[in-house]
């Protein structure tokens, strides 16, 4: 298979996934409704979790750079599937969800740098001109910051009320982080262009976007007169889904290409 | 010079598949400069193997250590080298 056939089947997978959302959701019951919800945002974090493994396992874990990488994807997603499942089973928000989202979002940005700062690690940093980088990086932070500003002052508010744990602002701050990482993401996937390490970097830099949908509907869809609770869910849902499948199709190519490297040692 | 010419190129054009034509060019250019100070138009056949070994940490973390060993390997057999 194509890397770019890959691409294009997750492309469609997110799009199945966020039609069929749609349609089965309005025939559910109120009170399936979050346990319907629940299943499929774990399913789709498992998704990345075990495709991030298959990766990870692929280069030794922690052994080598890339394994490192997927490594931190696969503990992350892990965690966030387990968060999901812990929220559900206890009716709310508890310490050992909290702990888990912690540990995913901590992970995610570690995963992230990792793989942002490929060029540089590799010794290849004067691809790309600093002041562009700078630049893009900067642009993205802003960005990042005016997707998660009303989360973090919320959150914050909250904390300083005593009606969330201090651990409910990792998230958002967390996410500011790995969205201002989009900037080396794509500068670095532009530069690769032709190669099959594209394709990698590209659908991480697509599944990133997909968390940054996620993260910001709440504030684009009301900007543009769709505040309807519909509208607000699925454009959430749309960017869980996206950043779930992309993400899972990067781990997938990136495995996939290390197992036709090594079919090529063996017969070589 | 035509060989040494021929020698940059087939090691951009293996680089290529894995990195794109730009990456690998720009790599060539920075490990031949790292590993023998040398331009890539200037590379011989004697300073291949510095190039290989200078460009094997940048391909393991760049695609990972077994596929950056099967184009190294494809341009240690094309140049014969051990």
């Amino acid at each position: 298979m194509k890397f770019r056939s890959l691409a294009i089947l997750a492309g469609v997978a997110a799009t199945i996934v966020v039609t069929a959302d749609t349609l089965v959701y309005q025939t559910l019951d109120r009170t399936v409704r979050p346990f319907y919800t629940t299943g499929l945002r774990t399913l789709l974090l498992l998704l990345v979790a075990v495709a991030a493994g298959l990766a990870a396992n692929r280069f030794g874990w922690l052994r080598e750079y890339v394994g490192r990488a997927w490594t931190c994807f696969f503990a992350a997603y892990s965690f966030l599937a387990a968060s999901e499942v812990i929220r559900r089973a206890t009716g709310g928000t508890t310490l050992a969800s909290q702990l888990c989202v912690i540990a995913g979002n901590i992970a995610i940005v570690i995963g992230t740098a990792l793989v942002a700062r490929s060029f540089n690690a590799a010794g290849l940093d004067a691809l790309t001109s600093r002041t562009r980088m700078v630049v893009a990086t900067a642009v993205s932070l802003l960005i990042a910051l005016a997707l998660c500003y009303d989360a973090i002052v919320v959150n914050f508010r909250a904390t300083l009320a005593g009606q969330e744990m201090a651990s409910a602002l990792v998230s958002p701050l967390a996410d500011v982080i790995t969205f201002a990482l989009i900037a080396p993401l794509f500068l670095s996937a532009f530069a690769l262009r032709g190669g099959q390490v594209f394709w990698i970097f590209a659908l991480l830099t697509t599944g990133t976007m997909g968390w940054m949908l996620n993260q910001g509907w709440d504030i684009m869809a009301p900007a543009v007169g769709l505040d309807t609770e519909q509208i607000i869910r699925a454009g959430r849902i749309a960017g869980f889904a996206i950043a779930c499948v992309f993400i899972a199709a990067a781990a997938f190519t990136q495995w996939l290409a290390a197992r036709r490297a090594g079919q090529a040692v063996a017969i070589g | 010079m035509a060989n040494a010419v021929s020698i940059a190129e087939f090691v951009t054009g293996r680089l290529a598949i894995h990195l794109g034509p730009n990456v690998a060019r720009m790599a060539v250019k920075t490990f031949a400069q790292k590993a023998v100070a040398l331009k890539p138009e200037q590379l011989t056949l004697a300073d291949v193997p510095r190039l290989i070994e200078a460009m094997r940490p940048m391909l393991h973390v760049m695609v990972g250590r077994d596929p950056g060993e099967v184009v190294l390997s494809e341009i240690a057999r094309e140049y014969q080298v051990a």
